[in-house]
């Protein structure tokens, strides 16, 4: 009951921001880049439903645009790591030995960088480019899911029905295709739904700091940090991608809980069968 | 028990090995000359075949990477091509900020957290369960630098209650720091308490199903002693690890909320040098802050066998 | 129970899981007097659990008491507030648990835990809840007490946690005592030592014992009267002696049959040869070294151990959890390699890669449910071995699934189902079609039976020597039960720390057991047997010295 509540919520947030996302950007007057110096800071009204900023750039037009850059971005990211957390993690669990341990340095080595840093030290050497955020975001969301995928293999290889397909004659492919990883992909799909609402977070955090991808390219973040410069009198610059980041990252919440809650059920009816 | 603890301080020797490395790593990833990078638009061969020999960059990688580390090893991390002070002595003067805002931040999210997430588990799915979760993902689902943005709208500009930018030590004034400090601290304990929380609760559930607790019910013990006594302990040993990790990824990933607030710590060091192609700057501010981490999260293992005996064992 | 002042009348009581569900547990009462022992036996689903959580006021979330009437002494705990259970916990009643090292706090001292209600609720003050702690631990007959009080659980053995459990529930002197499975997750040596401790200590203090159990032979002897139930009704209610000599109704009588030890009538056809040879095998393993520089210590799991196996017939091995049976069966299978000695299995040397000897050696797991992939249906997990030959046809496959899952007693109807749609016995039949679908001249059988309800191990038993009957297959029985051993295994080899302390003749050993240990096995367990007429008498065995 309250599951379902959980993942309509989320999935209509997610459908909100699409229908902002195309709306704003086929059916919308204006462009995104588009200048108007001579409505400057217009409130939001009818034919600017977000007002305007200091260009006299729609910002109905831009959030809607910033929309497609931050998912464009995240989704790569994501897509990326949780590819290569689950080839690394996967192999290195099963085959254990030199390979694991190699494997695992590299992931200390990356993990023992806490939050933004190593991203913006490969976005300080590399500069601000699309291309460039989604591979940095990549390696920094590397370690974590391959840790995950992991332990998930390394306990699901020491369970007994894996035994078993070794006991009747399988080879060791047969057994990893057939019998670990089928059920590994759960807490897969978990930690890459914390992994996205990481990567938006960090996507607009480095638009913010000019570290994202490059202007005039609109996004979230980059708009939030203009906007600190017209607080006093303009502040609905900074209201509505601020609402669009969290309607966002909301709804994301939202469905990992529901995706979470969803499989612990299940989980939980597969360990206490009835 | 010592085994332990002598364990844990060996093992962070191979880990800031690494730093190291993935640090030099990464500034190679520059792409041409650095050289170049950093000087920018100015066209001086004679400063140029300078800087080159400064960070000898003629040498064979592997030999620019052991004279480096060399260096950094003895704390010399090199001076800034900007300003051209020691990187290790502006990182110094720049951590008492961003240390004094994170401690604050990060202790009053843990309370919080611990506080609000027992509760929350204790009274599972009534309504103040439910409210207590749905601020957690609220929290979840606000960035700092946003939260950051608002207060600074509604409290300094609208009610002008609080100064927004800038920063005064409190070895200078006490109070005035304090009132500089309010705004900052709360965006990061509104962004960061809420993830804590949530682990806490659902830490505290899986405890309260334990048949310790069960037991200690029917020895006849009153809900305060079986959550406070029987139940918190358990759940702290997770929570302290992930109350270092944020401590220790804020202490070195506070850019966001330094540059929203203008506050000159670490972050902002960080942001600024990157801006400027300050190179030697970011790589001594990446190790810096690397180490900072993985200290903290070995201050924290040490935490353990005082949290746990079962640790004490194991060694 | 006349004379005794009554302590716990429960009347009519039903128990649901949620306002409009079904009943769980259903108009059940009973009366329990000072210092008597009520035994409530039953099968899993039975709701025995249930009924204690009810009478001490801690049902699982959901559950709710629907109907009836619980009185301790006098007064009626249905519908009493939060607070007012919690005063009586301890004090007036109390109930201890089935897996003690996680009934007490992990980071907590074994003191506190005992002494902490009693200061807490200003009945004793620290000294004297510390002497009355220091004695009843005692009591409870555990060693030196005041070392004891200073450790934490992990540092202590399961049947000490569960002595200490015993002590801690009596501290304030209850009336009753709630103990629910006390001695299921305990090595069977010191079972009937910590139930004979714990009822001890109860009548010391006249506290009423309420005593929770599968095992109607185990509590049959200990309690005054037994109550049966079955999928939360009541089925018997009677004095344990007559319930023994006489069972009434049909379950009892099958709860008391499947605790019997009966040999399977059909004799078996054992071969001559040696389908599996045993020689002088060793297993060793590596022990964590804190440093790599330190060297090498190895933990010895098997210890130049020797059997043979022949030709359709049972062998069992028998000891308690550590003493090596499992890595000796895991060994014969060629999943753990020996550090000395030899394995032969049909005439070859066993290796670790060995696809031949795999397929002419299958393993029957203890825990069904672990063993079945929680994805792939019963069709599918059966079919699986046959698969293996990449030439095997489609037609002859599901023909020869078939056949086999008729072999074991399912239904076709089951054949789409996955595990966790399936009961324990059925799962435990799947696991078994698949082991003999490639027709296996060895089984190795790893406690296939512990992890089921009584009756059902009666029904597994009893398919397991039919198809070792038809199917003509050897095997190696790895158990920690040895009224199981009796009933199935032509030869025992009783395991001790990885060495064979006796090996022989099933019959032969428990007739006569040469070794202390072997005695202390068989003493450890009383023996149900079927009377003359239609009842049941305990059998306590007794040995004398040490015959030549």
């Amino acid at each position: 009951m309250k599951l379902q509540a959980n993942a309509l919520v989320g999935l209509s947030g997610i459908g909100l921001v699409l229908v902002v996302a195309l709306v704003g950007t086929l059916a919308s007057p204006y462009g995104a880049l588009e200048t108007d110096f001579l409505n400057r800071f217009a409130a939001p009204s009818a034919s600017h439903w977000f007002g305007t900023d200091e260009y006299g750039r729609d910002v109905f037009a831009r959030v809607a645009a910033g929309s497609f850059v931050t998912l464009r971005v995240s989704l790569a990211a994501v897509a990326l790591a949780v590819a290569a957390g689950a080839l690394i993690g996967a192999t290195s669990a099963y085959f254990g030995g030199w390979l694991d341990r190699c494997a695992m340095v590299v992931v200390d080595s990356i993990m023992a960088f806490p939050g933004l840093l190593l991203v913006l030290g490969i976005m300080a050497a590399l500069g601000p480019n699309e291309s460039g955020v989604v591979f940095a975001l990549a390696i920094a969301y590397t370690p974590p899911i391959t840790r995950v995928v992991r332990s998930a293999v390394y306990a699901t290889r020491e369970k007994e029905y894996v035994v078993a397909s070794r006991i009747i004659g399988n080879g060791e492919l047969t057994t990893l295709f057939r019998h670990v990883l089928p059920n590994c992909i759960t807490p897969v799909i978990v930690i890459s739904t914390s992994v996205f609402t990481a990567a938006v977070l960090s996507e607009t955090a480095l638009s913010f700091l000019g570290l994202g991808v490059p202007p005039p390219a609109p996004s979230w973040g980059s708009m939030l940090a203009d906007s600190r410069n017209y607080l006093g009198l303009n502040p609905w610059i900074a209201v509505f991608p601020g609402i669009a980041i969290t309607v966002t990252l909301l709804s994301i919440n939202l469905i990992g809980d529901a995706l979470r809650d969803r499989f612990d059920l299940r989980m939980s009816a597969l360990e206490k069968p009835a | 028990m010592s085994t332990y603890f002598l364990k844990r301080l060996l093992m962070i020797v191979p880990t800031l090995l690494l730093v190291t490395v993935t640090v030099f790593v990464v500034m190679r990833l520059v792409p041409g000359d650095p050289v170049a990078m950093m000087l920018g638009d100015i066209d001086n061969p004679e400063l140029v075949r300078q800087m080159r020999e400064e960070l000898r960059l003629d040498e064979p990688i592997p030999v620019q990477y052991v004279d480096w580390f060399r260096r950094v090893i003895t704390l010399d991390f090199g001076e800034s091509i900007v300003t051209g002070e020691p990187v290790f002595d502006t990182m110094l003067s720049r951590l008492g900020v961003t240390a004094q805002v994170v401690f604050i931040s990060v202790a009053l999210a843990a309370i919080l957290a611990i506080v609000f997430g027992t509760l929350a588990a204790w009274r599972q799915n009534r309504a103040s369960d439910l409210a207590i979760t749905m601020l957690a993902v609220g929290s979840m689902s606000v960035p700092a630098f946003w939260v950051g943005i608002a207060l600074i709208i509604v409290f300094g500009i609208k009610l002008q209650w609080l100064p927004t930018v800038g920063y005064v030590s409190p070895l200078d004034d006490l109070s005035e720091s304090l009132q500089f400090m309010v705004l900052p601290v709360t965006a990061l304990v509104v962004a960061e308490t809420g993830a804590l929380l949530r682990m806490v609760r659902s830490t505290t559930l899986d405890v309260l199903r334990m048949d310790y607790i069960t037991a200690a019910r029917a020895r006849g013990l009153g809900e305060r002693t079986v959550l406070f006594r029987h139940a918190l302990p358990n759940t702290l040993i997770p929570t302290v690890t992930l109350v270092g990790f944020a401590l220790g990824s804020l202490l070195g990933g506070a850019a966001v909320i330094e540059t929203v607030f203008t506050l000159p710590g670490l972050g902002r060091l960080l942001v600024e040098s990157v801006y400027a192609r300050d190179y030697v700057m970011v790589q001594g501010v990446m190790i810096f802050v690397a180490a900072i981490y993985v200290i903290v999260n070995l201050l924290v293992d040490m935490l353990y066998p005082l949290l746990d005996p079962r640790v004490r064992l194991r060694a | 129970m006349n004379g005794a002042a009554t302590i716990l009348q429960v009347e009519d009581v039903s128990v649901s899981f949620g306002a409009n569900a079904p009943r769980v547990l259903d108009g059940v009462s009973l009366q329990l007097a000072a210092g008597k022992v009520l035994a409530i036996v039953g099968e899993s689903g039975s709701g025995k659990t249930l009924l204690a959580r009810s009478i001490i006021g801690l049902l699982p979330p959901g559950a709710m008491v629907r109907s009836g009437r619980i009185e301790l002494l006098g007064q009626d705990l249905t519908g009493l507030p939060g607070a007012a259970m919690r005063k009586l916990r301890g004090d007036q009643v109390s109930m201890i648990f089935q897996e003690p090292q996680v009934s007490l706090n992990p980071v907590v001292r074994i003191g506190r835990q005992l002494t902490e209600a009693a200061i807490e609720r200003r009945v004793l003050t620290p000294d004297a809840a510390r002497r009355r702690a220091l004695d009843l631990l005692e009591r409870v007959k555990i060693p030196d007490p005041a070392d004891v009080m200073k450790r934490y659980p992990h540092e202590l053995s399961g049947g000490m946690c569960q002595r200490v459990m015993i002590a801690a529930a009596l501290m304030l002197e209850p009336a009753l005592l709630i103990a629910d499975e006390p001695t299921t997750a305990l090595d069977c040596a010191v079972q009937r030592d910590v139930l004979e401790v714990m009822l001890e200590a109860a009548r010391r203090e006249d506290t009423a014992v309420l005593l929770i159990s599968h095992d109607l032979g185990l509590v049959a002897g200990h309690a005054d009267d037994v109550l049966v139930l079955k999928a939360g009704s009541l089925v018997e209610k009677r004095a344990a002696r007559d319930i023994l000599a006489s069972p009434a109704a049909d379950y009892t009588r099958e709860l008391l049959e499947a605790a019997t030890v009966a040999r399977p009538a059909s004799p078996r056809d054992v071969g001559s040869n040696p389908v599996c040879t045993v020689d002088g095998v060793t297993i060793d393993y590596p022990v964590r070294r804190d440093w790599p520089w330190q060297e090498q210590r190895f933990h010895r799991a098997v210890d130049n151990v020797s059997l043979d196996i022949r030709r359709g017939e049972t062998v069992a091995v028998v000891g308690e959890s550590g003493s090596g049976k499992t890595t000796l069966g895991m060994a014969i299978l060629g999943l753990v390699a020996p550090t000395g000695g030899t394995i032969m299995v049909d005439g070859e040397p066993v290796s670790t890669d060995p696809r031949r000897t795999r397929r002419f050696t299958q393993l029957v797991f203890q825990n069904p449910y672990a063993a079945l992939s929680p994805r792939k249906t019963v069709r599918e997990s059966v079919a699986e071995p046959l698969l293996v030959d990449r030439s095997a046809d489609a037609v002859s496959v599901a023909a020869r699934t078939r056949a086999m899952l008729d072999d074991v007693g399912l239904p076709a109807a089951l054949d789409d189902r996955r595990p966790h749609e399936l009961s324990g016995g059925q799962r435990q039949r799947v696991s078994i079609a698949r082991a003999l679908i490639t027709q296996p001249g060895l089984v190795i059988a790893d406690e296939p039976v512990s992890a089921l309800d009584v009756t059902i191990q009666a029904q597994i038993l009893g398919l397991f020597a039919r198809l070792q009957a038809s199917h003509g297959f050897a095997c190696l029985f790895v158990t920690h039960d040895l009224g199981v051993v009796e009933a199935v295994a032509d030869r025992v080899v009783v395991l001790k720390q990885g060495r064979v302390v006796e090996s022989g003749d099933t019959q032969a050993v428990f007739a006569n057991p040469r070794h202390a240990y072997t005695r202390e096995l068989l003493t450890a367990m009383p023996v149900l047997q079927p009377d003359t007429g239609s009842g049941f008498h305990i059998v306590n065995r007794h040995f004398g010295g040490v015959s030549p």
